[in-house]
């Protein structure tokens, strides 16, 4: 059972089978946390965000075509879900003037993890974090992922030149923060 | 070629997506510009050390309760939701409920029911039972019912509500009296919700 397609999983889901929902849960809750952990470095916040993308995705199945692929729409779902918490929370730094560079968040509830992490490590996830939104979900859909340029321009909205254009812009910009560690 | 058109090249380049004429031309490029193969190494080092850093793992045991997180969520939504439909039909249907409820206990509880805590399943059922002889249009009403007292079977089954059917009294009477037994395992324990 656990080797049936997605769209094999989806139509048992439509038929009332919730089994196949955990099944499709098992099958991407790696994926759609980690993705949701690279465009928000903060685990909590990852968390949720992920979770409630397979909430949407439960509630939203009548709206899935099976002509499109289940891994790209639930990307979609934290992609999307991941740039608005982002805006709110520097809309909500804003507000209440708080230090902007709390925004590139931490990569565990934990001090101790954060102290665990090296010099390298905090460079990245800040240079990733400083990103453009959109430039951000391209860059990690591309980079880490290994989508498709016309994948990734499904999921984010933009045609395939722009996502092209996006994801050199993006990785010029990580190369410059990153020159001191790769010079 | 010049080297901005060098330097469009160099991302597809680093993924081995180039071939042909453009890949000869890129070459023999690099092979004559140092500035160029110098920005080529540091983007090829900036891919290696993005490669190089994964991100912090899970906390132990999130894994292991992922799904019951995200089943418990499906449910809270559908609680949710079931609760927001009903607010605007109170009269319809949780006040329906409520009218039963005060028709077969036929009772007031004695002590002031607002100095009532929301510290146990328990105290929020007497809450109920008070607002049931008051405010029964009150929205505190249906969440204590849809949070506290009813089970998602029990949700379901007054979901029908909204669909009229000869079993409607029956089902009210039947969920009145779940509360009625419940009103009296609180405050009559020792009868055991006779």
């Amino acid at each position: 059972m656990d080797n049936d397609s997605d769209i094999l999983l989806v139509r048992r889901l439509k038929q009332g089978d919730e089994r196949a929902f955990n099944q499709i849960v098992n099958r991407y809750q790696q994926r759609l946390y980690y993705l949701a952990l690279r465009m928000v470095n903060d685990h909590e916040d990852a968390a949720d965000i992920s979770q409630e993308a397979f909430v949407k995705a439960y509630e939203g199945l009548s709206k899935f075509h099976e002509n499109s692929s289940l891994y790209t729409w639930l990307y979609r779902i934290v992609i999307n879900s991941a740039i608005n918490h982002q805006r709110k929370k520097r809309l909500w730094a804003f507000l209440h003037l708080e230090d902007m560079k709390s925004l590139s968040g931490s990569p565990s509830g934990s001090p101790d993890k954060v102290l665990e992490r090296n010099e390298l490590a905090d460079a990245v996830d800040k240079a990733i974090q400083e990103l453009p939104e959109k430039q951000k979900a391209i860059f990690v859909l591309r980079y880490y992922e290994n989508l498709s340029h016309r994948e990734i321009a499904e999921i984010v909205g933009r045609s395939v030149g722009a996502v092209k254009a996006s994801y050199f812009h993006a990785v010029n910009k990580l190369r410059k923060a990153l020159a001191r560690f790769v010079e | 070629m010049r080297c901005s058109q060098a330097r469009r090249l160099f991302i597809d380049f680093c993924e081995g997506e180039l071939s042909g004429d453009l890949l000869n031309r890129l070459k023999s490029h690099l092979d004559a510009c140092p500035r160029c193969r110098q920005q080529l190494r540091s983007l090829q080092r900036t891919l290696a050390v993005l490669r190089e850093v994964e991100p912090a793992p899970a906390p132990p045991g999130f894994w292991e309760h992922y799904l019951v997180e995200v089943r418990r969520k499906i449910d809270a939504k559908n609680r949710s939701r079931w609760l927001s439909r009903l607010v605007p039909s109170l009269g319809a249907a949780a006040a329906a409920i409520l009218l039963v409820f005060l028709l077969l206990t036929g009772r007031q509880k004695e002590q002031n029911p607002l100095s009532v805590s929301w510290s146990t399943e328990q105290e929020s059922i007497g809450y109920v039972a008070y607002l049931g002889t008051s405010v029964a249009e009150s929205v505190d009403v249906v969440q204590v019912l849809g949070e506290k007292l009813l089970s998602s079977d029990e949700i379901a089954s007054m979901e029908s509500l909204y669909c009229p059917s000869e079993q409607m009294t029956e089902q009210i009477t039947q969920i009145a009296e779940e509360m009625r037994l419940a009103y009296e395992a609180y405050y009559n324990p020792q009868k055991g919700g006779e």
